[in-house]
């Protein structure tokens, strides 16, 4: 009796544990950035940063981790304005706690000042809005270019004709003077004066008047040291700080970066990095004596950015070219973070190669071989499905004895060869290739492409068979990573060759170029069994490019359409020229344009099934999508690029062009979400294109696959285009930012609307709610050729919000778009969102269709088999040996 | 001492004033006797029907573990029923009869107890009688020809 208790006891214990383990997000982690600082700003614990996009947020000085990141405008360290876009109201807050004021405005804010008085001055676009005395709101005539104060006096500097005016804001806006001046001026602040500069002027500004500077000394300008009062200024051969009267204070080399002490003005520090070291010279500009120490720092890259964090611990913010940031100080570097992964290129993903790689499995080759439900396989399929399960807990039996004790190598094995675990690549604007663990973050890869300035932008990545990069002594089938860089200035197509074995990036071609249009993967065929990969690339002047280099392209119809200026033009590759096939002239404005063809993917199924019949989607990659707006209304063409043929357009009104557009077309479906302002709500406008056949009798589908002699329909395209058009709009309670579609390997299990809220949440939607066949009403019957469905659930304008499918759970974060990679398991994909915040989440829509659910527990389970085999031996031994039975035997 | 052999022969003689062969009994009184025991087998697969409806009626459309042994049992009890036929007849078998008759009114009783699980296992979805079925006899898309729309990036 008590080894049933322990036995009941411990089996509860496990089931606690395993619900225990099945926590929330268990596999997710997120990064929160701060880019390329601006300007900081540090209370005791506390980093207040803006960034060079504006972006104000607090990081943890101990971690370096964003601890918070401010939406709203900050207008100086205790006071602040929020702004809310659908309300188009701004509200003023003091130290975060009282609403000052409330107004209507109609854009975003630009600037926000506090005035002498204490009053908030809010500037957007050309208005000023003061909420000093009674508040007074003024427009000027002219653009606003720049909102400081020069003395504490807030200011606001006007671009006029061929002068800028400074304007101050106290009771009233009033003009202080004008310069003259061209109409590409900067302005920066300088002690407490601001300085304007443009291709011909340079001015000190001050409070009523303003003084010309040396315009040769101001062109040389690298760095203003504005509470110092000096510049560095960058010659060909020397690099000084200087004052305004041009004197020099210390003379510097190239490579090193200068900055001045807030507090006492009374040194400078100035910071160099060479081999792996970090010099630190401290100039006293009294003394002008320097005192110099050195720390060990692991980067090769310049120095771009650097503040003084703490004069006492000598601790430093110092950012690199590369964006790598670290806190340093006389200790050594405290944290280092990589902030260039706030401006991401592209992501991609490699899998992990597991050395003990699982047997061939006959069961999976079957059904892939002839389909998952083909019943003539059933009894071969289900006898190979045994053997292969025996033969995959032989393998599992012998693994786990191996690797007793070793749980967490066996977790992490068996996530490596699910492709659970993978690397993820993320190349930046910065140049730099970071390459990640999806699971422990742990930063494996880190490489800096070079040979390239700023205005080099990447073009396309793709991946391409190494045996034809005679580059690298690859003699492996991996393939390799093609990156094209082309820079609009010099008009150059730059080519790297990503290795990521031996972490080499290499530039192995610079070709002059126009601006590139197009870029495919194409798949040579080289004879039988034989084919190889190449990259071409189509330049605006239609010139051809192909990498490696590739003479005959034509085996295969290649068609290709582009907007040129509001005229969309279809082409087709012909003899390696362009041919002019068709164009049509869009009288609206092009919004976006989505083509139904995503590279990588896999062949789709065209059939599917409801209820008992089987339904064709018609799926033609030739299709793309076409969003316009005219006024209020919302137009879509779904067009078809091998004819140029409009083949459907709809309209949808009272669309708010102001809030986020989305467009996605996948296979036979097209996905478009704007805000509606009558329903004052986000919508989701559903279309989906369907082929005419509905096949209700097996017989006919037996004898169409089977026994026909005619050749079996691939495309439903093709065969008699008698396509259905069904659409439908569903209301999305929540606001819609970004809109996407999950993916799978195979395509075979469930693919969700993926959707980034405009309150940066990320939630998974439900395909199947925003579909066109759901019918009107619950007991209105279903024609046997109908194409609505018996089993989605009846018409409903508002999609019920069903918060356990939020994929970011609790949190919010600033993200602006997704990467979506498939893994060796049908249900599961790996799912990363970026913006200026990373998040990293599994998704599995159709999780049960290959995985067993969160709260299995192999060690319940087996725990639960042991201790009931050992209870019922004991207790038969019991029951046995007990005086009751002896005796009934006796009797 | 003596010893009884007890020899194991098919053709031994039959004892005194037994006849084994009915060739040799021509009475009508027997011959009804063995059709209606052999009209009695044959319809012995009827009376079944009704309890095997009504016990799958009640097991209802879910698929769980008591609907399926309970639909296994009787898809076995169909087929060994029908797999049984010569077996129940063989008692009969040589005794101046003709079971061709009984044996497809027999045989009759098994089918339609076959046709009756059968029927429950459509009603299931466990027959693949739908186009559904047979869906993956459907191709995949194929796409002939390469459609490049403006810049992947």
């Amino acid at each position: 009796m008590l080894l049933l208790i322990v036995s009941v006891a411990g089996i509860i214990f496990n089931n606690v544990l395993a619900l225990h383990q099945q926590q929330a997000g268990v596999h997710d982690w997120n990064k929160r950035l701060f880019g390329e600082l601006k300007y900081i700003q540090v209370q005791d614990q506390t980093i207040f940063y803006q960034n060079t996009d504006n972006q104000n947020g607090i990081i943890e000085k101990s971690t370096g981790q964003v601890k918070q990141r401010n939406t709203y405008t900050m207008c100086d360290s205790y006071n602040y304005v929020t702004y809310e876009p659908n309300q188009q109201i701004i509200q003023l807050f003091n130290e975060g706690y009282q609403v000052l004021a409330e107004k209507e405005i109609i854009g975003k804010i630009d600037h926000c000042l506090i005035g002498l008085n204490g009053e908030f001055i809010i500037i957007y676009g050309q208005t000023i809005f003061s909420t000093f005395n009674n508040k007074f709101t003024e427009k000027v005539d002219h653009q606003i270019i720049y909102a400081g104060y020069i003395f504490d006096v807030p200011v606001v500097v006007l671009q006029k004709q061929n002068e800028v005016c400074i304007y101050s804001i106290k009771e009233s806006i009033s003009q202080n003077y004008c310069v003259e001046s061209l109409s590409n001026g900067n302005i920066h602040e300088f002690g407490n004066t601001l300085i304007y500069q443009d291709n011909k002027f340079a001015y000190q500004l001050k409070e009523n008047s303003a003084k010309s500077l040396d315009f040769e000394i101001i062109k040389k300008v690298d760095q203003f040291v504005g509470f110092s009062q000096t510049f560095v200024i960058n010659d060909k051969s020397k690099k000084q700080i200087v004052n305004l009267d041009g004197q020099v204070e210390y003379e510097l080399s190239q490579d090193e970066f200068v900055i001045q002490n807030l507090e006492s003005q009374k040194y400078y520090y100035i910071l160099k990095q060479k081999n792996n070291e970090l010099k630190i010279v401290t100039f006293d500009r009294d003394t002008k004596q320097t005192h110099s120490e050195i720390i060990e720092l692991q980067t090769n890259s310049l120095i771009l950015n650097a503040f003084l964090i703490d004069q006492n611990k000598r601790q430093f913010l110092i950012q690199y070219q590369d964006l790598q940031t670290v806190l340093i100080d006389n200790k050594g570097i405290k944290w280092s973070t990589e902030q260039s992964l706030i401006s991401i290129d592209t992501v991609f993903y490699e899998k992990y190669e597991n050395q003990e790689q699982t047997h061939k499995n006959s069961y999976y080759e079957s059904l892939e071989k002839h389909g998952t439900n083909n019943p003539l396989f059933l009894v071969q399929n289900v006898i190979s499905r045994v053997l292969n399960e025996i033969r995959d807990l032989q393998e599992v039996v012998t693994h786990f004895i191996d690797n007793v004790g070793k749980e967490k190598v066996q977790t992490r094995e068996m996530e490596q060869t699910y492709g659970l675990k993978q690397k993820v690549y993320f190349l930046t604007t910065y140049g730099t290739l970071l390459c990640y663990d999806t699971q422990e973050q742990s930063l494996l890869i880190k490489l800096q492409i070079n040979n390239q300035d700023k205005s080099f932008k990447l073009v396309a990545h793709h991946q391409i068979d190494s045996n034809l990069i005679t580059h690298f002594d690859n003699n492996d089938a991996q393939p390799t990573h093609v990156l094209f860089y082309y820079s609009k200035e010099k008009q150059r197509l730059n080519t790297f060759v990503l290795d990521l074995q031996h972490g080499i990036i290499q530039q192995v071609a610079s070709q002059s170029s126009k601006n590139i249009i197009w870029t495919l993967p194409y798949r040579v065929e080289g004879g039988p069994g034989q084919h190889h990969n190449i990259v071409i690339l189509i330049d605006e002047e239609n010139n051809i490019f192909t990498y490696p280099k590739h003479d005959a392209i034509n085996t295969k119809e290649i068609i290709l359409y582009r907007n040129d200026n509001g005229v969309l033009k279809g082409y087709k590759l012909f003899n390696n020229q362009l041919v002019d096939i068709w164009t049509i002239n869009m009288k609206d404005e092009i919004l976006i344009i989505r083509s139904s063809y995503h590279v990588g993917e896999e062949n789709p199924r065209v059939a599917i099934w409801d209820d008992r019949k089987v339904i064709y989607k018609l799926i033609d990659h030739s299709n793309f999508a076409v969003l316009t707006s005219d006024g209020d209304k919302l137009k879509l063409f779904i067009i078809n690029a091998k004819t140029g043929k409009i083949i459907y357009q709809s309209v949808q009104s009272e669309a708010d062009f102001n809030q986020p557009i989305n467009l996605v077309f996948d296979e036979h479906q097209v996905f478009v979400t704007y805000y509606n302002k009558s329903q004052m709500m986000f919508e989701i406008w559903t279309i989906e294109i369907y082929h005419a056949k509905i096949e209700v009798s097996f017989i006919k589908m037996l004898e169409n696959y089977y026994f026909t002699k005619t050749p079996i329909i691939t495309n439903y395209y093709k065969s008699d285009f008698e396509a259905f058009f069904l659409q439908q709009v569903y209301g999305y309670p929540l606001g819609i930012k970004y809109l996407g579609m999950s993916r799978t390997q195979k395509s075979l299990t469930k693919k969700n609307l993926l959707i980034i809220t405009t309150t940066g949440q990320l939630h998974s939607l439900d395909r199947n709610l925003v579909s066109t066949r759901r019918r009107e009403k619950a007991d209105q019957p279903i024609l046997e050729y109908s194409l609505q469905s018996a089993e989605l659930p009846p018409y409903q304008y508002q999609l019920p919000i069903n918060f356990l499918n939020t994929l970011s759970y609790h949190q919010t974060f600033d993200i602006e778009k997704f990467s979506i990679e498939s893994t060796n398991l049908e249900s599961s994909a790996l799912l990363l969102v970026y913006g200026s915040d990373i998040f990293f989440t599994r998704i599995a829509p159709d999780k049960t269709y290959d995985m067993l659910l969160d709260n299995f527990n192999y060690n319940a389970l087996i725990a639960t088999t042991v201790l009931i085999v050992i209870a019922t031996k004991v207790l038969s031994r019991l029951v046995k040996s007990s005086k009751q039975v002896k005796q009934f035997y006796l009797n | 001492m003596w010893e009884i052999k007890i020899k194991r022969e098919k053709n031994l003689p039959d004892p005194v004033g037994y006849k084994k062969a009915y060739d040799d009994c021509q009475g009508q009184e027997l011959r009804d006797d063995l059709e209606k025991k052999a009209m009695g087998i044959a319809k012995g697969g009827f009376g079944n029907i009704f309890m095997i409806m009504f016990t799958l009626y009640m097991t209802g459309n879910m698929m769980n573990i008591f609907t399926i042994v309970i639909i296994g049992q009787f898809l076995w009890q169909a087929i060994s029923t029908i797999a049984k036929m010569d077996q129940a007849f063989s008692s009969l078998e040589n005794r101046g009869i003709s079971l061709f008759l009984y044996k497809l009114i027999y045989l009759s009783a098994g089918l339609l107890q076959l046709g009756v699980v059968l029927y429950k296992l459509y009603n299931i979805g466990l027959l693949p009688l739908n186009s559904a079925d047979w869906i993956d006899l459907v191709p995949l898309h194929h796409q002939e020809e390469i459609v490049v729309p403006y810049s992947y990036n």
